[in-house]
Parts: structure tokens; C-alpha cells; sequence
């Protein structure tokens, strides 16, 4: 694997989703996942976010009769972006310099105990969607600052819940 | 786990811990304390703008998590006088969550004690006792 690609990931860019810009991980967040063998969390990180394979021996072997390799993860994929996270934060306003990456991936790996291979291939979670939150940079780099699934909207299954009042508002 | 540890160490420096460790991590970027007492899928359930719970993707009745958010916020605000707290003490988060539910008490009286908020607040609270969940320390530098 390309060390490389796991530290930076390509996302959409606020201003024109056309566009690609480069993202970071906050190796913070990451490292407090392994520390904790939150391996599940650290999986949605090399799938869900970045977009590649966890890293694991013998991956795909429980998807041996299904299409595989598989290409569909990752935060590229979004297909809406919003911004101000709508709560109390440190500092008053800087809620508002977070930007939320809105993704609804097909699958998503679960760490199983196998002596095969533990990452096994599900299907996402129903009626959720997956969320990356980054800030940006002056120089328009995107750090990684969490992800998770979130439950979807009733009105509108592609969109958080609540996605019009828990954050401050969609840009595309 | 070979070669995720490789790749990590490789790229970030750092290997998976040896098992899963319950345990509220303090992040700065996200201003919120986040606990998780299983290595499990999970979907984020926002209760309100203070808390977030964390349910079983397998079983979403299963409140498995919790984050408290605008944790830092809040401690300046209110945890820190009213239970003469520095940020270098343990905090229990069932306190943190007690005063949450003070601080939003009134949204709660309003014939709302069975809501799905309120619950919420109450999972969260018989996790954090149950498990004894703290947080160690903030970081000074938010």
C-alpha cells in the first residue's frame, strides 16, 4: 500500500465540487482510535474516508463470490457538503469553520474474529449515511478531524437527520 | 493485524493498542468528549446540541456511546466553578452529564420526561455510571 495515500486523501472542493482538494488525517483522532483498538472506527477511516481497503491479510476472502476489488469508498464520493456544525464549541463562532462531507457508501468493513481475515465487507448501515468532518487550512488543505455514520433524514434519506437546523448551512 | 500495524507505524508512527480499551478521549478539534464501550459499527443519534448517543448499527435500540458536546465550552462556562474543577482533575462524566440535564431541565419539564431526549440523557448517565467513565485530564491548549 501507498504510505503516502493513507496520510492524504482526495476530497471535493467547498467552492466547486469539480474540483479536488488534498486532505489530511488529524493523526490525533486517529491515534486515539488505535490506542483504544477501536479497530471498526480505524476500518471506516481506511474505507469510508480514504477509500482504499483495510489494510489486513487475505482481504476480500469472505467476498470471494462477490465483485471485488471494490472502488466505492471514500470521501471522493460525497455527494453533499455542509458547514457549521451548530453547537456549542471552544471559541464562539469556529463552529462554523467546520465542514461536513455527506457520503452514503454502499458497505462499510466490520472487524470479525477470523482466522482468515478479520475485516469482512457489509452493507452500510440502513436509513444512515455516512459524515467526514474537516477544517481547512489558508492554504485550502482539509484536515480530518472525525467521522461517523449518522442517521438519515426521513425527508430526504441521502441527508443527515435534522440536516437543516444541526448545521449552519448546505453549500452544495 | 500484521500489516494494518505496518502501514500505521509506517505511515503515522503508531501500532493498534494490544485489545480494545473503553475509555472518554477528550478531542480538541471537535471540542467533545467521545466514550464508546464496544468495538462495534455504530450510528450517531443527535439528541441535541450538548449530546450525541452512539447506537449499535446491528441493534439500534442498543445505546453503545456517547459524546458530550462542546465539552470545553461547558467546562469553562459551568463545570469548572460549580464543581470547582481545574482541567488537570478527573471528571466524572456522570456529572458532566447531571449538569447537563440541570442546564436543560427546563426544556425536559415541560411534560417531557418520557421523550426521546430525555431517555437519551438517561442512557448516557446509567453508561457513564455504570462503566465509571472519567476523563483524565483536558488539554490545556484547546
Amino acid at each position: 500500500m501507498d504510505i503516502e495515500a493513507v496520510k492524504f486523501t482526495d476530497g471535493l472542493s467547498p467552492e466547486d465540487r469539480t474540483d479536488l482538494v488534498l486532505l489530511k488525517v488529524d493523526t490525533e483522532a486517529l491515534k486515539n482510535l488505535t490506542e483504544t483498538r477501536s479497530t471498526n472506527k480505524v476500518f471506516e477511516y481506511f474505507y469510508n474516508v480514504c477509500g482504499y481497503l483495510p489494510p489486513v491479510n487475505n482481504i476480500g476472502c469472505h467476498e470471494a463470490d462477490q465483485a471485488f476489488p471494490d472502488h466505492w469508498g471514500g470521501v471522493k464520493h460525497s455527494h453533499a457538503l455542509f458547514q457549521g456544525i451548530n453547537r456549542p464549541y471552544v471559541d464562539g463562532d469556529l463552529h462554523e469553520e467546520i465542514y461536513i462531507y455527506i457520503i452514503s457508501p454502499k458497505f462499510v468493513y466490520k472487524y470479525v474474529v477470523s482466522m482468515s481475515c478479520v475485516a469482512r465487507r457489509v452493507s452500510a448501515p440502513p436509513d444512515a449515511v455516512f459524515a467526514v468532518y474537516v477544517r481547512f487550512d489558508d492554504e485550502g488543505i482539509g484536515t480530518i478531524i472525525s467521522w461517523e455514520w449518522v442517521f438519515s433524514d426521513d425527508r430526504d434519506k441521502s441527508l443527515p437527520d435534522g440536516y437543516d437546523k444541526r448545521y449552519s448551512k448546505r453549500i452544495w | 493485524m500484521e500489516n494494518l500495524n505496518n502501514v500505521l507505524q509506517n505511515a503515522f508512527g503508531f501500532k493498534m493498542g494490544s485489545e480494545f480499551i473503553q475509555r472518554a478521549v477528550y478531542s480538541a478539534s471537535m471540542d467533545c468528549v467521545t466514550y464508546m464501550s464496544a468495538d462495534v459499527i455504530t450510528i450517531s443519534d443527535r439528541i441535541d446540541e450538548f449530546l450525541t448517543v452512539m447506537v449499535d448499527a446491528d441493534d439500534t435500540s442498543k445505546v453503545v456511546g456517547f459524546k458530550a458536546k462542546g465539552f470545553r465550552h461547558f467546562f469553562t462556562t459551568t463545570l469548572k466553578d460549580k464543581l470547582n474543577l481545574s482541567e488537570m482533575d478527573f471528571i466524572p462524566l456522570v456529572s458532566v452529564i447531571e449538569e447537563m440535564l440541570t442546564q436543560i431541565g427546563n426544556d425536559l419539564a415541560d411534560g417531557d420526561a418520557q421523550s426521546k431526549r430525555a431517555k437519551a440523557y438517561n442512557q448516557a448517565k446509567e453508561l457513564a455510571e455504570r462503566d465509571n467513565v472519567a476523563v483524565n485530564s483536558l488539554p490545556l491548549a484547546a
